[in-house]
Parts: C-alpha cells; structure tokens; sequence
C-alpha cells in the first residue's frame, strides 16, 4: 500500500518536472491564493452575481486586445475593460438605477454580446472564442505566468490594504459609514479587485471559468468551518490540491488514452469535487446534530 | 458649543420631506429622548442628524459642524436590522471596528487600543462574551456589543436608533446603566424610543414627533397631555396616572 503510494507520489512529482507542467501549476497556485483572499469577501458581501457580470463584462477587453496584439494583448485590453467594467458596476450598484441585479444583468449581457460581435469578425473566431472563453492552461508562457502574477497581486493588495474596511462593510453597512468610513470607495475597490482577479484568471483557465475560482473555494471553505483564521487557508488549499490533481488527470488521459481533454475543465471539476464532499460533509454533521 | 443645533429644519430621501419643522438645540452634557408614532420620523431625524437623510430645508450643526464631517465624533447604535451576522466576527472583534475610522488601514492595534476595546465590552457588561462569535450572542448581547462599539472612539454625541426593541429585563437594565453612565460623563444621548418612563429616567429633554415637531423641551414641561394627544392619536398611554388614547405600538 504504501509503496503505491510512493510510486504514485514520484509519478506525479516527475509529471510536474515538465516546464509546461511546473508553469500551469505556479499559474494556478498563485491564482488559488489570490482567489481565497478575494473570495472570502465576494462570499461575505454576496457578490456572486456581480462576480459574474464582471467576467461577463471583461471580454470585450480581451477581444478587443486580442485583435489588436494577439495572445500578447490579451491582458492590456482585459486590464482596462475590467477596471471600467468594475467603476461602471459599483455606480449602477450605488445609484440603484434598475435594481442592483437587473443593472448587472444589462452590463453582463449588453458587454458579452458586444465582445462576441467582435470576436466573430475575427477570422478563426471559433478557435479564438474558444481560447479566450475555456483558456489554455497547459500553453501558460513565462510571459503570462508573470502577467498572471502581477495582476493577481493587485487584486490581493487592493483588498489587504482595505481589510479593516472590507470587513466592517461586510458587517454592518450602516454602522460602517455612520463611524465616518467611505463606502463608496469601499466598495468601488474590492470591486476592481474582482476585476483583477477575472483579469488574472483568464488566461489560465478563460473567461467562463474563472467564476469558479472567484466562488467555489470560499463556499468549501465556509461549509467546513466557520473560524475566520481557518477560512482562508481552506480556500487556498482547496483550489491547490483541485489544481495537482486535475493538472495530473489530464496528463495522464492524454498520455495514455490518447484524449484531449481541457486541463482547466479537470481543474474546475475537481474543485467542485471538494465542495461536493464538503457539502456532504456538512449535511451529515448537521444531521447528527440534531 | 452646541450638541446640536437644528433651525427650522426639515429632512427627506430625494426631493420629498419625511419630516418638517425642526427647531432646537441641545448643549453639550444634555440627552434627548424622540418620542413618536411609527414613521413619524424618529429615525429620520437621526439619519439627519449623521447626513444619511438629505436635509432639504432649514440648517443644522452637530457639535458645531456639518454632519458628515461630525460623523467621527459620534457614536451611532442602528435598528438591529443592519447587520449581518454571517460574517465570522467575534464580539472583540465587532467592538475593535468602531476604532478602524481612527487606526486606519495598517497601524497595528497597539496595548493602548486593545485597552480602550476591553473597556468598552466592561462598560456594556460583555467581557465574558468577548471571544464568542456574535452571531452566537442573544439578541440583547448584541445589541449592547454594536453599543460597545459606538462607546469605543469616545463620541461626544451618542445616537441610539430604538435600542429597548425587544429586548428583555436584563438587558433592558443593562442598556439602561450603560446611558446613565454616558449621561454622567457628560456625553450627549439621543434616543429614539416609545417608551414614556424610560424617557423620563435617562433623557434631560423630549422631542415629540409626528412627520412635524410638535413639542422640544425639559422632559417634564413636554410630556403632557395635550402634547402627547397631539403626538399619538387613537390608543392608550399610561401618564401621570391619567390614560392617554393614541394609535400605535404602545398598545
């Protein structure tokens, strides 16, 4: 048994060895961190649905850079989509024009549809749509991996240098602005934040994945435990040990059934593993509890 | 200076005025109890008094400045209704949020500020508490943790938003030494509440109120028949031994 076990260990060290390998693991290893520092507040301000309009509203940015510089563009026009995706958001947010979810509803599809336009003029537009919307884990160069880094380390900064505000904006909105604290600001911040992180995401896993990263890991982590110290390395972890085990499944489906299958799919799906087994987990401790 | 000052105010969300013709002043060291019906501006006039109610006629100064530049300097205690007790924070932790205005983002919380967070759960009876979840406090506890943090920064002006809806004896007796002491300090209080006694025991002053100012004074010159007939129209209150017929909750 243990002897399989350490035949199995040295397998998936040595599957790792491989530079397109190690890159896809560092890319989502610094995405999986990023996500569960962001996501312990989409979870806590149930940002879930603004998350998605703001990945719904950020690939018009990657069409658009991808039809001016290719690959290369992708994160430029990404970038600026997001951060104007995240201003246009936080005032519809604020000012209430139609009601928080129909004002991101009309962004998410309004801009969805607009990158799709562009897209389709593209020539080989199903290939491009498909690479931007599933991404290209296994193709991760050293220049994105340190796109990745860098705008994965502003969305974590952005909301480390606000905690104190993020968590009392959480709690209390009310009580937060009347201890003379700047909502807006607030909210505008962690907004971009967001943004950041579909902008980090994108390459690795695409544009419709992304969610996952931004969503999943915080909702594992919050049906295991409801310590705030214990929530943010849970859902580092998880995304982490989803991250080595869909990595390595994919290798091994296409080395020896020959199978191409989207390394970033296997990563999402075995996210959602984990939140299978922790929501499972969680109702049988409730059940014992009563 | 002035706790208060409001001329002839009036306050509202948009264009429209949910409460008129305000006019007092309250010095420094006095507390005030607000005393109306349901939607007879209470709140309002609170949320006026920290600028969440556009003021839309008339002036107003709080400890002799605008009101949102005076937010700092207070200490505001919301409805029980505003905040959500998903979020994973301890009661020390709920206490500590009162002082983030003041520390910023990154000065560390030093002895001196874990001092002030640990007086501020004494004085509202919590120490015990202090490390447990707040969502796992009654909602009495609460109550007097979301009071711990308004005390924290020490406000000169203290606004309580119907801080006595339900809860029971003991934390009614609770809150109420908690004022008193306030009172005795010289902090300001503003309380809105329904309960006539309890206006009487902690407030030097009474603004009765029904969408208009229909009385402002001493406690003992305002709470009087024909003012608190004029207040609440319909149901009963009990007053200096007399029954007083009004509308609304203090049925």
């Amino acid at each position: 048994m243990l002897g399989r076990a350490a035949f199995f260990g040295d397998q998936v060290v040595a599957i790792f060895g491989y530079p397109f390998m190690t890159r896809a693991l560092i890319a989502m290893a610094v995405l999986a961190l990023a996500s569960s520092v962001v996501g312990f507040f989409i979870s806590l301000r149930d940002l879930e649905f603004v998350s998605d309009g703001l990945i719904h509203a950020v690939f018009p940015g990657l069409v658009v850079g991808f039809a001016l510089a290719g690959s290369a563009g992708i994160i430029a026009g990404a970038f600026v989509a997001a951060v104007l995706a995240a201003v246009l958001l936080t005032y519809l947010m604020r000012r209430s024009v139609a009601g928080n979810d129909a004002a991101v509803a009309v962004v998410l599809t309004s801009l969805f549809s607009i990158g799709i336009v562009i897209v389709s003029k593209q020539e080989n537009y199903v290939s491009q749509l498909e690479q931007l919307l599933f991404g290209r884990l296994l193709t991760v160069t050293d220049l994105q991996l340190i796109q990745i880094a860098v705008v994965a380390t502003i969305a974590v900064a952005l909301v480390l240098s606000t905690w104190r505000r993020q968590i009392f904006r959480a709690f209390d909105p009310v009580g937060f602005l009347a201890s003379g604290n700047r909502l807006h600001s607030t909210e505008l911040i962690l907004n971009i934040a967001i943004a950041m992180l579909v902008v980090a995401g994108v390459q690795a896993i695409g544009n419709l994945m992304v969610l996952a990263l931004l969503i999943v890991p915080m909702a594992f982590a919050r049906l295991v435990t409801r310590r705030i110290w214990l929530l943010l390395p849970l859902a580092f972890v998880a995304p982490l040990v989803s991250s080595i085990f869909g990595l390595w499944l994919s290798f091994e489906i296409s080395v020896n059934q020959q199978v191409s299958i989207s390394a970033g799919a296997l990563v999402v799906v075995s996210l959602l593993g984990c939140y299978l087994l922790a929501l499972i987990w969680y109702l049988v401790r409730r059940m014992i509890r009563r | 200076m002035n706790a208060l000052e409001i001329a002839n105010a009036s306050f509202g969300y948009g264009a429209e005025a949910a409460l008129t013709g305000i006019n007092f002043e309250l010095k420094v060291g006095e507390s005030l109890a607000l005393i109306g019906p349901n939607g007879s501006g209470k709140s309002t006039l609170l949320k006026g008094i920290l600028g969440f109610a556009a003021l839309t006629e008339g002036a107003i100064r709080v400890l002799g400045q605008s009101p949102k530049k005076a937010r700092a300097l207070c200490g505001y205690l919301p409805q029980a209704n505003t905040r959500d007790t998903d979020v994973p924070v301890t009661t020390r932790q709920v206490v500590t949020m009162g002082l983030f205005a003041e520390l910023g983002a990154f000065k560390p919380l030093g002895a001196k500020t874990k001092i002030r967070v640990e007086q501020a759960l004494f004085r509202v009876g919590l120490t015990e508490q202090a490390g447990e979840l707040f969502s796992e406090l009654s909602g009495g506890q609460q109550q007097r943790a979301i009071l711990a943090r308004a005390l924290v920064s020490d406000p000169k002006l203290v606004l309580l938003d119907e801080p006595f809806n339900g809860l029971d004896q003991p934390n009614r007796d609770e809150l109420l030494e908690t004022i008193k002491t306030l009172r005795s300090s010289g902090t300001s209080v503003v309380v809105s509440t329904h309960d006539l006694d309890l206006a009487r025991e902690v407030c030097s002053h009474v603004l009765l109120l029904n969408k208009k100012q229909i009385g402002f004074g001493e406690v003992n010159k305002v709470l009087t028949l024909d003012l608190i007939t004029e207040t609440f129209a319909g149901a009963t209150v009990e007053l200096d031994h007399h029954t007083v017929t009004t509308t609304d909750e203090l049925e």
